[in-house]
C-alpha cells in the first residue's frame, strides 16, 4: 500500500505553510523530507497524521482516501492506523515503559498477547527489564527507543518520525540514527521521516524528498540529489558545491583533481586562499582566476596559502542545472 | 570571600528566626503556658469545647466546598482558554486576575450592597427580591470565596491542560486511541495531579483568609477559625488563650498541608520532557459553539469582577441611598470630602501609602538579601533559610500577626515597639518578604554561574561583579517584589486591625471602620480609590518596561 498525496496544501493565517503538493511514498520505502526549518515539512508529516487539517487536496492510502478536501472527507487521526515518533518523544509520564507501549494495542483492543507483543518491541530496541520503569528514570537513548517501540508495537501500515534525533546529543544520534535505520529495514516498515539534517537524511533514505518554503524541490534516491541536483537551492543545501556560473553550472569539490588524468578535463589556474585540516584530509578554499566564487577542494598533503597551481576537473563531473530540469 | 557567606547565611538566619519563628514558636509556647504554669492539656481542653469543634468543623466544611465552587469556576475556563477560539485572546488571562487582587473585604462588601434588602439587584431587578435573602447564607460565602480564588486554579489547570494537550495527547490519538479513551488514560490522570494540588492550596487559602469571614460571615453568623481568633483578641470579654490556641490548630492545620502538598508534588508533579515551543493540538479546534465559551466568560467576569466594583463604584457615588441608582443621584461629593486634606480619611491613605512605602523598601532589601543568601538551596543552611523566608506566605496572615502581638507585646520585651508605626512597619515587612524572595530568586535561579565566573576571570572584584553583573539582571525582581508588596500593604487589613497603635488608621482599616458603622458612601470611595491607586501604581511601572509575567 502506498502514500499518495496530491495537491494538498495548507495556509496559516495569512501565510502559505504548503503549496499544493503531490508526493508518494512507496511502501516498504524509507522516505525522508528534508528542508531547513520552516519549509514546510513537518505540516505535510502532521497532516498525514490528521494533526493538522489540509485546505485542500486530498491523502489516500492505497485505496482508502483518508482526507479529501473536495468530497470534505476527514477519517479522524485515531482510525489511520499509522505510527508516530516525536520530536519531544511525548512519553506518557504517568505509565510505566510497558503501559506505554501498550497503550495503542489497548487502544485497538488487541490485548490478546498484549504482553507478548510489547516484550518482543522492548526487545528489539534493546530495553528488555526495563518495562516497569516510568520514562523519568530513563536516559535520553532510552525514551527514544521506548517511543520508537510504541510506534512499531501497533505495527502500523506507516510509520512517521518528526525530527526524532534532534533531542538527543550528538555522540548518541549517530548510534540511535543506524539502530533505527536497520531496525526500520528489519522490520520491513514503510517510513516517513521529517529531518533539517541532511547527513540523517541521506544516510538512511531510499528517497529524499527536499523542500523549501513550501514546495518540494526535488525528489530521488540519495545519490540523484546529490549528484544530479536539479536546483540551485538543492545543490548548495546537500553537501558542498563549487559554481563556475552561479545558479547554472556547478560541481563537487571531491571532482577536483590536481593531475591530469586520461579524461576530458577543463584546466582551471587557482590560487589557495585557506587551508584547514579536519583530519582525514586537508580542506582548501581556492579562487580560481576569471571565476567569482571561492570553491572547496581536497588533497591529502598541506599545499601552502598562496600557492598557484592548475586543477582539472572532467568533464562529465561538470552538471548543468537548467539542462537537466 | 567564603567566610563572608558562610556569616551572610548565619546573620539572615538569626534575623528570620527573630522575626519569623519566634512568634510563631511562641504561638504554641502560650497555648500550652496557661496562668504561669505548663499546661500540656490546655489547649485540647480549649478544643473540647463544643463552640470551637463547630468552629474548627465550619473552617474545613468551608474549605471543601470553596474547593468545589472554585473547580466549577476554573476547570471550564481553563478547558476553553486552552482548547477554543477563546485561547487566542492571552488578554483574558490578565482579566482573570483582577478578582484574585481584589482584597477579598472588598469585594464581600461589593456583594453585601448588591445583594441586601433595597440592594443594588432588587433595584434593577425588583423581581427577584424574594431571592436575594437566599444569598445571606453560607452559599453566598462560598461564592465569594470562589469567586475571589478561582483564578488561582485556573492558572495550575491551565498550565497542565496546556502541557498535556501538546504532543501528549497527539501521541494517544495517532496510536488509535479515541477522544473518550485518551480523556481517561492521558488527559484525566495527567489532569488529576495538577488539580490535587490545586485543590490543597485552595483550601489553606480558604481556611486562611481573613476578609469575608470578617465582613460577610459575621452578618450571617458564619463563624471559622480566623473569625474567632479576631473576635477573642479584639472584643471583650478577651481570651488570648482561647486565641492561641485556636491560631496553634490553624497553623498546624496550615503547615501539615503545606508539607503534604510538598511531598505529594515532589512525587505526582510530572517533568514532562520539553520539545520545542508548545504546538497547539488541532485535535479540538472545531469552530462551533464558540458563542457558549463566550456567554460562560462573560458570565464568570460578570460576577467576580462586575458585581463587586460595580457596587462599590455606585455606593461611593450616591447622593442619598434611599433615593437609589438614578442618574440625578449621582455625586462626586465624597470623593472631595474623602480627599480634603487633613481629613480622618485623607490622614488614613496617607498613613497607608507612607506605611506601605517603608514597609516595601525595607522588604525588598531583606527578601533580595535573603534571596542571594538561598541562593540555588544546595546546601541545608539555605534550604532552612529558604524554608524560614517563605512561612509568612505559608501561615494564614491572622496566625502571623498573633504571634508577632505576643512577642513584642510580652512584658520580658525589651525593645518597644508596640504600639508603634514601628511595628505596623514590621508587621508588613514579614508577611510580604516571601513576595521579594520568590521574584529574586527566580530571577537568580535564570542567570548562569558562569556569567559571574566570566566577571571574575575579568578582574572584577566581588563587589563589583556584584555590582555590575548580579544587581542589574536581579532589578526585574526587585521591582517587582516592591511593586507587589507596596500594592498589598496599602491595603492589608488584618495586621492593620489588630497591630494599628490606638487612634491610628489605615485606608483599610478605614473602609473597614466605615463600612460597619453604615458610612457605606465614604467607606466605598476609599475602596475605589486605594484599590484605583494601586492599578494605576502597577499599570505604570508595567508600562516602564518590567517585562515579567504575572503570576499568584
Amino acid at each position: 500500500m502506498d502514500l499518495n498525496i496530491r495537491g494538498l496544501g495548507k495556509a496559516f493565517g495569512g501565510t502559505i505553510a504548503l503549496h499544493p503538493t503531490n508526493l508518494t511514498v512507496r511502501q516498504g520505502s524509507f522516505t525522508t523530507l528534508l528542508g531547513p526549518s520552516g519549509c514546510g515539512k513537518t505540516t505535510i508529516l502532521r497532516m498525514i497524521a490528521g494533526l493538522e487539517t489540509p485546505d485542500m487536496g486530498t491523502i489516500s492510502m492505497g485505496e482508502e482516501v483518508i482526507f479529501s478536501g473536495a468530497s470534505k472527507k476527514v477519517v479522524p487521526t485515531h482510525q489511520r492506523g499509522f505510527g508516530m515518533v516525536f520530536q519531544d518523544f511525548a512519553l506518557w509520564p504517568h505509565m510505566t515503559v510497558f503501559e506505554n507501549v501498550a497503550f495503542g494495542l489497548r487502544a485497538g483492543k488487541r490485548t490478546s498477547r498484549i504482553r507478548e507483543t510489547v516484550m518482543e518491541a522492548l526487545d528489539k530496541v534493546k530495553l528488555t527489564g526495563m518495562h516497569d520503569r516510568y520514562p523519568h528514570q530513563l536516559s535520553g537513548g532510552q525514551q527514544q527507543r521506548v517511543a520508537f517501540a510504541r510506534a512499531v508495537a501497533i505495527t502500523p501500515r506507516l510509520v512517521l518520525f518528526d525530527e526524532p534525533l534532534s533531542a538527543l546529543d550528538a555522540v548518541l544520534r549517530e548510534d540511535m540514527r543506524v539502530e533505527m535505520m536497520s531496525l526500520v529495514r528489519d522490520l520491513g516498515l514503510t517510513a516517513l521521516y521529517v529531518t533539517h539534517d541532511q547527513i540523517e537524511a541521506m544516510s538512511m533514505s531510499d528517497e529524499v524528498v527536499v523542500m523549501n518554503s513550501g514546495r518540494i524541490l526535488q525528489s530521488g534516491t540519495p545519490e540523484e540529489v546529490y549528484g544530479e541536483p536539479s536546483d540551485a537551492f538543492v545543490a548548495r543545501f546537500i553537501g558542498k558545491s563549487n559554481w563556475l556560473v552561479p545558479d547554472h553550472t556547478m560541481f563537487r569539490p571531491e571532482h577536483l583533481l590536481w593531475d591530469r588524468t586520461g579524461e576530458d578535463c577543463h584546466s582551471f589556474v587557482v590560487e589557495i586562499t585557506h587551508v584547514s585540516y579536519v583530519g582525514e584530509r586537508y580542506e582548501f578554499r581556492v579562487k580560481a582566476e576569471a571565476y567569482g566564487e571561492q570553491w572547496t577542494a581536497y588533497h591529502h598533503t598541506r599545499l601552502a596559502v598562496g600557492t598557484k597551481t592548475e586543477v582539472y576537473l572532467p568533464h562529465h563531473r561538470l552538471h548543468h542545472l537548467n539542462e537537466s530540469k | 570571600m567564603r567566610h563572608i557567606r558562610a556569616w551572610s547565611i548565619a546573620l539572615a538566619l538569626l534575623v528570620l528566626t527573630i522575626m519569623i519563628v519566634v512568634p510563631l514558636v511562641e504561638i504554641f509556647i502560650q497555648s500550652v503556658y496557661r496562668d504561669g504554669e505548663l499546661q500540656w492539656a490546655a489547649p485540647l481542653r480549649t478544643l473540647a469545647d463544643a463552640e470551637l469543634i463547630k468552629v474548627l468543623l465550619g473552617s474545613i466544611w468551608l474549605g471543601i466546598c470553596v474547593i468545589a465552587g472554585t473547580t466549577i469556576l476554573a476547570l471550564p475556563l481553563a478547558w476553553i482558554m486552552v482548547n477554543t477560539r477563546l485561547a487566542r485572546w492571552r488578554w483574558l488571562d490578565i482579566v482573570f486576575l483582577i478578582p484574585f487582587m481584589t482584597p477579598p473585604y472588598i469585594g464581600s462588601m461589593g456583594w453585601i450592597l448588591f445583594m441586601q434588602k433595597n440592594g443594588y439587584l432588587e433595584q434593577l431587578v425588583p423581581g427577584l427580591a424574594s431571592v436575594t435573602p437566599v444569598f445571606f447564607t453560607f452559599g453566598g460565602m462560598v461564592t465569594i470565596m470562589s469567586l475571589h480564588l478561582f483564578p488561582f486554579l485556573y492558572l495550575l489547570l491551565r498550565g497542565a491542560l496546556e502541557r498535556i494537550g501538546g504532543s501528549l495527547e497527539e501521541a494517544g490519538a495517532v496510536l488509535g486511541a479515541p477522544f473518550t479513551y485518551r480523556f481517561r488514560r492521558i488527559i484525566a490522570p495527567l489532569l488529576l495531579s495538577a488539580y490535587g494540588m490545586g485543590a490543597m492550596l485552595i483550601f489553606v487559602k480558604t481556611i486562611a483568609e481573613f476578609g469575608t469571614p470578617v465582613t460577610f460571615g459575621k452578618r450571617i453568623g458564619y463563624e471559622v477559625m480566623t473569625s474567632e481568633i479576631h473576635k477573642y483578641i479584639s472584643s471583650w470579654p478577651i481570651d488570648f488563650g482561647k486565641a492561641t490556641s485556636l491560631a496553634s490548630v490553624l497553623l498546624t492545620a496550615c503547615l501539615l498541608i503545606w508539607y503534604a502538598q510538598s511531598v505529594l508534588s515532589r512525587r505526582f508533579t510530572y517533568s514532562l520532557v520539553g520539545g520545542k515551543g508548545m504546538r497547539r493540538s488541532s485535535l479540538h479546534s472545531q469552530g462551533r459553539g464558540t458563542w457558549i465559551y463566550v456567554i460562560f466568560v462573560t458570565l464568570v467576569l460578570l460576577l467576580s469582577i462586575g458585581v463587586p466594583y460595580f457596587s462599590i463604584i455606585a455606593a461611593s457615588t450616591m447622593k442619598l441611598r434611599g433615593v437609589g441608582l438614578a442618574w440625578n443621584n449621582f455625586t462626586q461629593d465624597y470623593y472631595k470630602e474623602l480627599l480634603t486634606w487633613g481629613s480622618t480619611s485623607m490622614r488614613s491613605l496617607m498613613n497607608s501609602v507612607l506605611l506601605s512605602l517603608a514597609a516595601s523598601t525595607i522588604a525588598v532589601i531583606l527578601g533580595t538579601w535573603f534571596a542571594i543568601v538561598i541562593g540555588r538551596s544546595r546546601t541545608r543552611m539555605e534550604r532552612t533559610t529558604d524554608l524560614f523566608s517563605l512561612l509568612p506566605n505559608t501561615v494564614p496572615g491572622i496566625v502571623m500577626v498573633v504571634g508577632l502581638i505576643l512577642l513584642w507585646n510580652s512584658p520580658w520585651m525589651p525593645i518597644p515597639l508596640y504600639n508603634t508605626y514601628g511595628m505596623v512597619i514590621l508587621t508588613y515587612i514579614i508577611l510580604f518578604v516571601p513576595y521579594t524572595v520568590q521574584y529574586v530568586k527566580s530571577a537568580f535561579g535564570q542567570i548562569d554561574p558562569s556569567l559571574f565566573q566570566a566577571g571574575q576571570v575579568f578582574g572584577g572584584k566581588p563587589h563589583y561583579v556584584f555590582r555590575r553583573v548580579l544587581l542589574p539582571l536581579i532589578v526585574p525582581g526587585m521591582m517587582a517584589g516592591w511593586m507587589m508588596t507596596f500594592t498589598i500593604a496599602s491595603r492589608e487589613l488584618v495586621g492593620s486591625l489588630l497591630i494599628l497603635p490606638p487612634s491610628v488608621q489605615t485606608s483599610a482599616t478605614y473602609i473597614f471602620a466605615q463600612f460597619e458603622q453604615g458610612q457605606v458612601s465614604l467607606g466605598m470611595a476609599m475602596a475605589v480609590v486605594s484599590v484605583g491607586l494601586t492599578t494605576m501604581m502597577l499599570v505604570i511601572i508595567e508600562s516602564l518596561g518590567s517585562k515579567r509575567k504575572w503570576n499568584a
